[in-house]
């Protein structure tokens, strides 16, 4: 009766701590999910801007390409 | 009733309660000798009926002192009893609680490995969009140069076949390094 009664004991104990667990783990996947979500997204403006900016950056590419064909 | 009313006249005649110091009218003989005969006759019986009553009375202190023993005999043992359960209880909880430590470091063990591999997802994620973006700028500049490169041939060579020729190779050849 005694082991009994530390063995649900320790189940009640073993319930909350994965449930605090689980609450813990759904906390990070959030953080998580926010942070790849903020990076994707910093990326992607940063493709904008590269793209917007590819006439300018192309520029040097090109002129090199003329002078290889020398036109 | 009337002799309770007789001895009130009785004692209002002799006007109160007075002390009779006559032996003979008073019958202190006759108690003595009554008394030395009852002694006499009785006394066998009385010391019967006294050694009697005194083997009662050892007889039962011995079996109050056996129950006393007895009764000290199941305390010790109870006592030891109660220092074996303690025992017990004390080991008992002490595995509870190595139970309870190993299985609540599992628990975390667990998790600290789901969420490790969340993070590595995570990281992967971004390093596949990243290389995707990267692929695509690549991509859009080697577009954007060629073009660039065949408008500015177009212009400077004119539709002559030869130079259409000679600027289609060389674009094979520069398409070849940029990518």
């Amino acid at each position: 009766m005694f082991v009994g009664k530390h063995n649900h004991k320790l189940q009640i104990h073993k319930k909350i701590h994965k449930e605090i667990l689980e609450i813990e783990l759904d906390i990070s996947q959030k953080y998580i999910d926010n942070l790849l979500d903020k990076l994707t997204k910093d990326i992607l403006n940063k493709k904008e801007i590269a793209l917007n900016s590819l006439d300018t950056v192309t520029q040097s590419l090109c002129t090199e390409i003329e002078d290889k064909l020398s036109i | 009733m009337e002799n309770f009313d007789q001895i009130f006249t009785l004692l209002a005649e002799h006007e109160g309660i007075s002390l009779n110091l006559d032996i003979l009218e008073t019958g202190l003989l006759n108690i003595l000798a009554l008394l030395a005969i009852l002694i006499y006759v009785g006394r066998d019986f009385l010391g019967s009926l006294l050694e009697t009553r005194q083997a009662e009375i050892i007889t039962a202190v011995q079996d109050a002192e056996e129950r006393l023993n007895e009764a000290n005999k199941r305390l010790a043992e109870a006592q030891k009893q109660l220092t074996q359960a303690d025992v017990i209880f004390a080991q008992i909880k002490e595995e509870t609680l190595n139970t309870k430590k190993l299985l609540l470091k599992a628990d975390s063990d667990q998790s600290r490995k789901d969420l490790s591999t969340r993070f590595s997802r995570a990281i992967a994620a971004l390093r596949s969009k990243e290389l995707q973006v990267y692929s695509e700028i690549k991509k859009q500049i080697i577009t954007l140069v060629l073009k660039r490169t065949v408008i500015r041939a177009q212009e400077t060579f004119g539709p002559k076949p030869r130079a259409i020729a000679l600027i289609n190779e060389t674009i094979n050849k520069l398409e070849g390094e940029l990518l």
